[in-house]
């Protein structure tokens, strides 16, 4: 296993806003990592020094290049799609095509096509008579058919009814991932992912306040639904975040001994989504 | 460079040329629309003579017979020389005019469309150095443009050719003698094609600025490619009351007309036949002259610095 993203002191400000505070983390190979923050957190500024995109400060490492000097060697290695990167309008998929298989080494126009049968998209059109969703299709089908090591989606289900978000990430799973490949996604559709990632990373005002995997995330939070009478020991507990549910009330804990929590009530996995509300919201406090 | 390296910078250079179909359309409609006005022309000149006029009355201006028409059998193969050069050289002129405006307006938009439209960071998400980007749009400008502007040229005028020789036959010059004379067109077209170049590379750093300002400006590139030189221009009349850079600029773009091709022996005559075009307009010491003048490297040099900051700029400003 080797680590393809190193960052070490990761920081970003735009003027008086710090965007990435001093921010540590790795990536290891054959991973699929969420990173879930709020607005203006600062995942999309993570993704963009990742990919080259923007200046920062502190130590950066993607797949042994510096991304601010080298964005055209790691991007032979390194896919992306970003909500905010578009196709242009006058662009003809089969130009596309032509134009992404001729400038990258790891295209396989085989692939871009098995993905694109299924759609209604033909070679004909324009990026300007096709839907916005049939944008977002042709754009992963570009990307897909890339044999790149490392795979940034932004928001990539931006734009796309259910079917062919679902669609999209069983095909990411199946026809897409491996050993060897590894998949960084933000979204603000958490429980479409959850699924199918193996870490999570939280980031929020510019930190990381989360990196691990789905499994010790599973051990390390659990959520008990508690009945008035025992809220006061639960509340002795310290848990990270507490709601009303039905007349009952709601812990989220962080790292508390199952067998106590078992003792006040009925024991959940929370949800990614809930998690990271309590995550959010308990730091507020 | 090797084959992987040359279908890259093909394709990069076809990419322009999907994205601005005026680079080829605006050529090539003008020359439909020549075209389309010869023929009328032809088959009006046709109609009059098969009428019987003689005389061609063209808003009542100078009248000329139609019996005045020279025989191309008498002429003499520096007069042929001559007369294809003319003809092929004024319409080379004006469709070179033509491709500096296109390339102009596609120089502007060259480096902000893409941050315009937001689609910049599909290109940059590829394996292609911002540096590639940035010459393959300048090779477009200089190579490409020509080489389009070049073959729209030889196509009309071929197209044209065939017009004249219908008209010529109909009017008795017996204009299929041009035919026994190919070298005249071909070295025409290799001077029109060696002028070409000679302009590309004068006009390299305006180019290299135009391209500068698309990368820089957030909207409008065209008002920065344009305010910053009439700023200084008008500052430079303000303080100094004098116009160095107005003429500098106005210079760069007609300065390598003497040095492409020899006028001086055509200017020492006060009237020129076309035998006398024909023959000294170009020789070997041009490609000296045109080598060994300063504002060929001040200006490619000037045009590295501009470039040198298109391409950092487009590095730093994937956003506008």
């Amino acid at each position: 296993m080797s680590m393809l993203v190193k960052a070490k002191g990761l920081t970003k400000r735009y003027g008086a806003l710090t965007a990435l505070d001093h921010v540590d983390f790795e990536i290891e190979e054959g991973r699929i990592v969420g990173l879930i923050g709020p607005n203006g957190a600062g995942k999309t500024t993570a993704l963009k020094a990742i990919l080259g995109l923007t200046d920062f400060e502190g130590e950066l490492d993607v797949l042994g290049h510096d991304p601010r000097g080298d964005r055209h060697e790691l991007m032979r290695q390194v896919c992306f799609i970003a909500d905010v990167a578009v196709l242009p309008r006058w662009l003809r998929v089969s130009n596309a095509i032509e134009y992404v298989e001729a400038v990258h080494p790891g295209f396989s126009r085989e692939r871009a096509m098995h993905f694109l049968e299924r759609t209604k998209i033909k070679q004909r059109s324009k990026v300007g008579e096709l839907s916005k969703g049939m944008v977002t299709q042709l754009h992963l089908a570009l990307i897909m058919a890339i044999d790149a090591k490392l795979l940034v989606l932004d928001e990539p289900t931006l734009g796309l009814d259910i079917l062919y978000r679902k669609e999209f990430y069983t095909s990411l799973l199946n026809d897409y991932f491996d050993a060897q490949r590894t998949i960084l996604v933000t979204t603000h559709q958490v429980e479409e992912i959850e699924k199918i990632l193996t870490h999570l990373m939280f980031i929020d005002g510019g930190r990381v306040t989360l990196n691990s995997s789905m499994e010790e995330v599973a051990e390390r939070y659990t959520e008990v639904l508690v009945a008035h009478d025992k809220t006061a020991a639960a509340q002795a507990l310290k848990p990270l975040y507490e709601r009303e549910v039905f007349g009952k009330k709601l812990f989220l804990f962080e790292g508390a001994s199952r067998e106590e929590l078992a003792k006040l009530g009925e024991l959940h996995t929370p949800s990614v989504a809930d998690i990271f509300v309590a995550k959010v919201k308990g730091e507020m406090k | 460079m090797n084959a992987v390296d040359m279908r890259i910078n093909k394709t990069l250079i076809r990419r322009e040329f999907w994205e601005n179909r005026s680079l080829w359309l605006v050529p090539m409609v003008f020359a439909a629309i020549l075209t389309v006005l010869s023929v009328y022309m032809l088959v009006a000149v046709l109609v009059n003579h098969s009428g019987a006029v003689n005389n061609i009355d063209i808003d009542n201006g100078p009248h000329f017979q139609i019996s005045d028409m020279p025989d191309l059998r008498d002429a003499s193969d520096a007069e042929i020389n001559g007369f294809v050069r003319v003809v092929t050289f004024s319409l080379s002129f004006m469709f070179s005019r033509l491709m500096l405006i296109v390339t102009f307006f596609y120089l502007l938009d060259s480096l902000y469309a893409d941050r315009r439209d937001r689609s910049v960071l599909f290109w940059r998400s590829m394996p292609v150095s911002d540096t590639r980007t940035v010459l393959s749009k300048l090779a477009t400008a200089v190579i490409g443009v020509t080489v389009v502007a070049f073959a729209v040229t030889v196509a009309f005028e071929l197209v044209l050719l065939v017009l004249g020789l219908i008209l010529g036959a109909a009017l008795g010059t017996h204009p299929f003698v041009l035919l026994a004379h190919p070298g005249a067109f071909l070295s025409s077209w290799l001077l029109v094609a060696w002028g070409e170049l000679v302009q590309a590379l004068w006009y390299l750093p305006i180019f290299a600025w135009v391209m500068l300002a698309s990368s820089w400006a957030k909207k409008t590139p065209f008002l920065w490619t344009v305010l910053v030189p009439v700023g200084i221009i008008v500052a430079e009349a303000w303080v100094f009351h004098t116009g160095y850079f107005a003429r500098m600029v106005a210079h760069q773009t007609v300065d390598w007309l003497p040095l492409a091709y020899n006028f001086e022996p055509l200017a020492m005559k006060s009237s020129h036949s076309f035998a006398e075009v024909g023959g000294e307009l170009f020789g070997i010491g041009n490609i000296g002259k045109v080598l060994a003048a300063p504002r060929l490297w001040i200006g490619a040099a000037v045009a590295a610095v501009f470039i040198y900051g298109a391409i950092e700029l487009r590095r730093k400003r994937s956003e506008i």
